[in-house]
């Protein structure tokens, strides 16, 4: 009996092996070639994502630009009565656009003549010289300026955006542009469970990601392949 | 047979782990999890606008009532001695996150939790607060939405001085135990010379100070009402502005349609919806030093016309065309 019984477990076993080793293996291939087609789909999604993200984020700043680029009109008259219609645009615009928290004009030597704020006193005739800074020089050359990514208060990222007035009378209208607004656009993109979008400037440099902190740590993203 | 009972366990073991295997590669989804949001308010009913803010704020965000977050609101009324145990109370409920209104309420948080992450709003000053002292990178388990009240004092005074001009003293109100209307106060004396005005910078408990400290102010002068969590004092600098015709502009829009001639800054609806944000992110696991104090983002200017006409000011047009609210 005992001779026997034992061959009998003998044979279960091989079998157990010879049937589960085949199926584990097909098993676990088809696990990881689902998981390859996964992977290379979702990164076709996540492109697609990255995309509309970066078109919204470019529509914002447009946006914005455009309604700059209003108020930088030459405007006619008396240099008092200039100022006053300026200040009245720019309040208009400061209404129009909630992102933009400071509007200030440098005349056409790079002089500061009036800047109001949502947060902090308006400023008329300060004189401040701007004239050698790159948002004046390359408004004033015909091109509209996009600052780089710099932070208030150590945690609101904010840009400075110029647009300059043609002619060479023309001066040149300065923004300063709470990027937190374009954060909602970027936080709310949603790519799966787990994926989102992420905003990173011209150098690699991390600007806009549903979590703040990895912005507010300068993370650099210049070597990522999808950068 | 003991030399195969082993290997006949091993080989039902592979048999099922073969078995199971396609099922395993379809993934689970976790159930969805409700969490559970302490509401603590000193506000006198329970649909307070911060949380009406608050709940519309996480809608936006895909976080619907009753399905992925429920509340437990507890509101004291105004009395303050009822917020440490209601807090405690929360805390020992196990809720997921507490949602702090003012910075009594707030403070009274953070004393019953160093772990359940607190967010708050409603409060002018989080810093002179006591509550976070670094807003950028919060220590603790505090965050929130910051009004910038003490920020735009500047402001404030500006706005007085435009509907105003011929103002030359401005009565400026700190109450002893609120630290952040006593920075506010300070930065209007630091500001004063820029508009050419004399600050008058008293100390106010209470009503009866109140109409102490006003006896001494004559036609011609202003007040810039304080930021508070008691309502006491602002409201009585509002009877007495009303009552005397002396300008004076608030922090907050609460005030305007009681009369109040203009007000700048934050309010609570908006900064619960801002808030949302913030709470979203701790829910799903964020930690509260990775989610900054924000600055709210909206700011409300005010103007009632009505008041400015009792007071025999003209509003300048640009200043109403600003205005983000005009009330008759």
């Amino acid at each position: 009996m005992k001779p026997r019984g034992r061959l009998f477990r003998q044979y279960v076993l091989v079998l157990a092996v010879l049937v589960s080793g085949p199926l584990l293996a097909s098993g676990a291939i088809g696990v990881y070639l689902s998981y390859q087609q996964n992977k290379a789909a979702l990164v076709t999604l996540q492109r697609e994502k990255a995309r509309a993200a970066a078109t919204k984020i470019e529509g914002f700043i447009k946006d914005i630009e455009r309604q700059i680029g209003w108020t930088s009109q030459p405007q006619l008259g008396p240099p008092a009565v200039q100022l006053e219609q300026r200040r009245v645009e720019y309040l208009r615009l400061q209404k129009q656009a909630p992102a933009i928290t400071e509007i200030s004009y440098l005349d056409a030597a790079g002089r500061e003549q009036q800047r109001i704020s949502r947060l902090a006193m308006d400023v008329a005739g300060s004189g401040l010289d701007a004239s050698r800074e790159p948002k004046f020089l390359e408004a004033k050359s015909g091109r509209v300026y996009y600052g780089p990514v710099y932070f208030r208060k150590e945690s609101e990222p904010y840009m400075t955006l110029a647009v300059g007035a043609p002619g060479r009378e023309g001066g040149v209208t300065v923004a300063e542009v709470n990027l937190k607004f374009i954060w909602d656009v970027v936080s709310q993109i949603k790519v799966g469970k787990a994926g989102h979008a992420f905003v990173v400037d011209g150098q690699g440099a991390l600007i806009a990601h549903p979590d703040i902190s990895l912005v507010l740590q300068k993370t650099t993203l210049a070597g990522l392949p999808q950068v | 047979m003991t030399r195969t009972r082993p290997a006949v366990v091993l080989a039902l073991l592979l048999l099922a782990a073969v078995g199971l295997l396609p099922g395993g590669a379809r993934g689970q989804q976790p159930a969805a999890k409700l969490y559970r949001i302490g509401v603590l308010n000193t506000s006198f009913a329970k649909n307070a606008p911060m949380v009406e803010g608050l709940k519309a704020g996480l809608k936006q965000q895909g976080m619907l009532e009753d399905r992925d977050v429920t509340y437990v609101v507890r509101f004291t009324r105004g009395r303050e001695p009822e917020l440490g145990p209601a807090a405690e109370e929360l805390v020992r409920s196990k809720v997921d996150l507490i949602f702090a209104n003012g910075p009594l309420a707030t403070r009274a948080a953070k004393a019953a939790t160093s772990a359940i992450p607190i967010v708050f709003t409603v409060v002018s000053d989080p810093v002179a607060a006591g509550l976070v002292s670094e807003p950028a990178r919060p220590a603790a388990n505090v965050t929130g939405v910051s009004g910038l009240t003490t920020e735009l004092v500047p402001k404030r005074l500006e706005i007085l001085k435009a509907l105003a001009p011929r103002v030359r003293r401005v009565l400026v109100v700190a109450h002893p135990d609120d630290p952040a209307s006593v920075v506010a106060q300070r930065k209007a004396q630091e500001v004063a010379a820029r508009f050419g005005v004399e600050i008058l910078a008293r100390p106010a408990r209470n009503a009866a100070d109140v109409e102490t400290v006003t006896r001494e102010l004559k036609a011609g002068d202003g007040m810039l009402p304080p930021d508070l969590p008691r309502l006491e004092v602002p409201g009585r600098m509002l009877e007495v502005s009303l009552a005397r015709k002396i300008p004076a502009v608030f922090p907050t829009t609460l005030w305007i349609r009681q009369g109040a001639l203009a007000s700048y800054g934050s309010d609570q609806y908006t900064e619960g919806v801002q808030a949302a944000a913030l709470v979203a992110k701790l829910l799903k696991g964020a930690r509260p030093q990775d989610v900054p104090v924000e600055g709210a983002k909206k700011l409300t200017l005010a103007i009632n016309r009505g008041t400015a006409k009792s007071l025999g000011l003209a509003v300048p047009e640009d200043l109403l065309k600003l205005a983000d609210r005009v009330v008759e």
